[in-house]
């Protein structure tokens, strides 16, 4: 019987990621710009008469720009520069092995700093718990895998039986 | 779902913009919208109701020359600031006011029999006669104390209580702050913007 390696992370990923991340970097200076010129422009048309209304529109189009990037920090950008960093840190790890069954938790984990994660038992050695990446799940069967290949104990590659038919 | 939660954890970041967008935005508008006192005309004015802005706009139609902007002001605008309308160089008041305040106005020619007098010197120029109800600017100053009240609001004659409480009706002046650098040849200014600004406000209708 021989067995087929599947890798749960690779360098195009990666490089989709990191494209990603520079996106929504690039999205939010945009926005940030967009903001700021149109504030400039209210600013430049102040004259006596409308210099209430144009410091209420300026606020306006300064604190909608200014939440929009935030908004854009706390989801976006934060997630795709986590899973960068952590997926470097396994491509570029040391590998370690592990045998026998394991069972995938329904249970999603979020490290603050740190990628979101499930929870991995293996049932064959009640004493080990491993960790599988969230973007990874729909590419693990755990039903299948025979051996699994650890990085800083997160789930990188698996083996499954391959029959040569 | 994900985006609410981090929306609520990070609820001070939102906050802490919408102060700090706050703060700059009203500093920046206050340098572009103000000028340094010898750049600027500031008219206060203690009648029932003034349409500041409006007069402002009218006033800087014609701005003498070296000047940037002219401010008007209702009195209630130095609430929180007891200094301000000493920096004023235009104030329309009324007798009692004028008597009261003697001592920051500055004495001027008089240019008419109503103009008021006290003790040999001419301290306010009329504006508004009471007694003949005849007088310049009466659609930017609202002369009667009804005209303090909110729009659609009566004054009942009969409620004494009420009536007190908005003053009696009186003739107003455009008086001059003593310490102005607007006044020309009456206090040795370099320039004479007042002067000239109160004129405007006289034959305004």
């Amino acid at each position: 019987m021989e067995s087929k390696r599947i890798d749960l992370y690779n360098c195009k990923e990666l490089k989709k990621l990191k494209r990603m991340l520079i996106a929504m970097r690039a999205a939010a200076v945009f926005i940030a710009a967009v903001s700021l010129a149109v504030c400039i422009f209210f600013c430049i048309g102040t004259n006596t008469a409308n210099a209430q209304s144009q410091l209420i529109k300026t606020l306006i189009a300064s604190t909608l720009g200014g939440w929009a990037v935030i908004t854009l920090r706390i989801t976006a950008i934060r997630h795709y520069k986590y899973a960068c960093v952590h997926y470097e840190a396994i491509l570029n790890g040391d590998e370690e092995p592990f045998d026998g069954s394991f069972e995938v938790s329904d249970v999603i984990t979020r490290i603050h700093g740190g990628v979101s994660f499930y929870d991995v038992k293996a049932l064959d050695d009640e004493q080990k718990t491993l960790s599988l990446y969230s973007g990874c799940r729909e590419r693990f069967d755990e039903r299948a895998a025979l051996r699994v290949y650890c990085v800083y104990m997160f789930i990188k590659a698996y083996e499954v039986r391959y029959e040569d038919n | 779902m994900r985006i609410i939660n981090g929306f609520f954890s990070n609820i001070h970041r939102y906050l802490f913009w919408l102060v700090i967008s706050f703060v700059v935005w009203a500093w920046i508008f206050t340098l572009i919208t103000d000028a340094p006192r010898a750049k600027k005309v500031v008219v206060f004015s203690n009648t029932p109701a003034t349409r500041d802005t409006e007069l402002a706009v009218e006033l800087e139609k014609e701005l003498p020359d070296g000047i940037r902007t002219i401010k008007v002001h209702p009195f209630s605008y130095s609430a929180f600031d007891t200094g301000a309308p000493d920096l004023a160089d235009i104030y329309i008041l009324t007798e009692k006011d004028i008597r009261e305040n003697l001592h920051m106005l500055c004495p001027i020619e008089p240019s008419s029999e109503k103009d008021l007098v006290i003790d040999g010197c001419c301290y306010g120029l009329m504006l508004y006669d009471h007694e003949t109800k005849s007088g310049a600017a009466g659609s930017f100053f609202g002369y009667y104390p009804e005209d303090a009240l909110p729009d659609g609001a009566v004054l009942i004659d009969d409620n004494a209580a009420a009536s007190a409480e908005l003053g009696d009706p009186a003739s107003y002046y455009i008086s001059f702050n003593k310490n102005s650098p607007h006044l020309g040849k009456l206090n040795d200014s370099k320039d004479e913007a007042a002067i000239l600004v109160a004129d405007h406000i006289m034959k305004l209708p």
